[in-house]
């Protein structure tokens, strides 16, 4: 039932988050068992770390990449995913993530379609950059 | 000399991927797929259990934080001074709540940069099921600014 474009240069539907708020990432820290003080804590992030506030996990980013990908090729499609952190999302940011096809292989059953990755600021700043690897199965 | 640690090694650790763990996680990525959520539908999907999703490795290994300390500790590294530079996962197949999982944890390479100003650790964590297969790779990336 492959049904997805897997032409070359096409984009992925995009992900927006809205507003990261305190909430959610608390809720990541949750999840993820990163309770950092960097991302929980307003006081250790201005006193310790020299920082407005705190800020949101690299690793939120990269999931919500990851996400970009299994709403689009459904769960167990992502073989390798790998991402460059290249700047603190502040807490209450939104998160811009996007997706393009680079390159696709044929194999016996599918396709391994080649993924770039962004995330971006709402303002188009760098935050996370990266490129994953993503089975797609072949239309039957 | 940092670089005698490249290769060190760490003993085996068994885990099983819990229920609320998983759950935890898709919850805080938003995650609405009542597959990464409920065991009925899962199944009713076709899965053999709940799913997880692609990032999940690294509640796996923040798990075993401890190892994460010890590395710092034999490398002399404040953890205050450490950055999360970048992180891969490779998934030889896909994982599932109640999975038993084995993991193996190395240092792969340490690299200084910008004329030692930053060190680059590079660790390897990879998971083998109860038959032996490889499931998946964690491969993280650390900088610390040394100044």
């Amino acid at each position: 039932m492959n049904t997805l474009d897997l032409t070359i240069g096409s984009a992925l539907p995009p992900l927006s988050t809205g507003p990261v708020t305190r909430h959610r990432v608390a809720m990541y820290a949750h999840g993820s068992g990163d309770l950092n003080p960097i991302h929980v804590d307003p006081d250790y992030a201005r006193d310790q770390a020299g920082l407005p506030d705190v800020i949101v996990h690299g690793m939120y980013s990269m999931g919500m990449l990851s996400r970009l990908l299994t709403q689009w090729a459904g769960p167990g499609s992502v073989r390798a995913i790998e991402t460059r952190f290249a700047a603190m999302l502040p807490v209450k940011a939104s998160l811009e993530c996007s997706g393009v096809i680079e390159a696709v292989q044929e194999t016996e059953d599918g396709s391994l379609v080649t993924v770039k990755l962004t995330a971006t600021q709402a303002d188009g700043s760098a935050v996370a950059a990266g490129q994953a690897q993503v089975f797609v199965a072949a239309a039957r | 000399m940092r670089a005698q640690h490249i290769g060190y090694a760490w003993p085996a650790f068994e885990l099983v991927i819990e229920r609320g763990s998983a759950i935890a996680f898709a919850r805080g990525l938003d995650e609405t797929d009542p597959i990464y959520l409920d065991e009925a539908a899962a199944r009713a999907a076709g899965l053999r259990g709940i799913a997880v999703l692609p990032t999940f490795p690294i509640a796996m290994s923040t798990e075993r934080v401890d190892l994460i300390y010890d590395m710092l500790q034999r490398l002399a590294v404040d953890p205050a001074k450490i950055l999360h530079a970048s992180q891969r996962f490779v998934h030889h197949q896909p994982m599932f709540v109640g999975d038993s999982l084995t993991g193996t944890k190395r240092i792969a390479n340490i690299a200084d940069r910008k004329s030692g100003a930053l060190t680059f650790i590079d660790t390897v964590i990879e998971y083998r099921n109860v038959a032996g297969e490889p499931v998946c790779e964690d491969h993280c990336s650390l900088v610390v600014r040394n100044t």
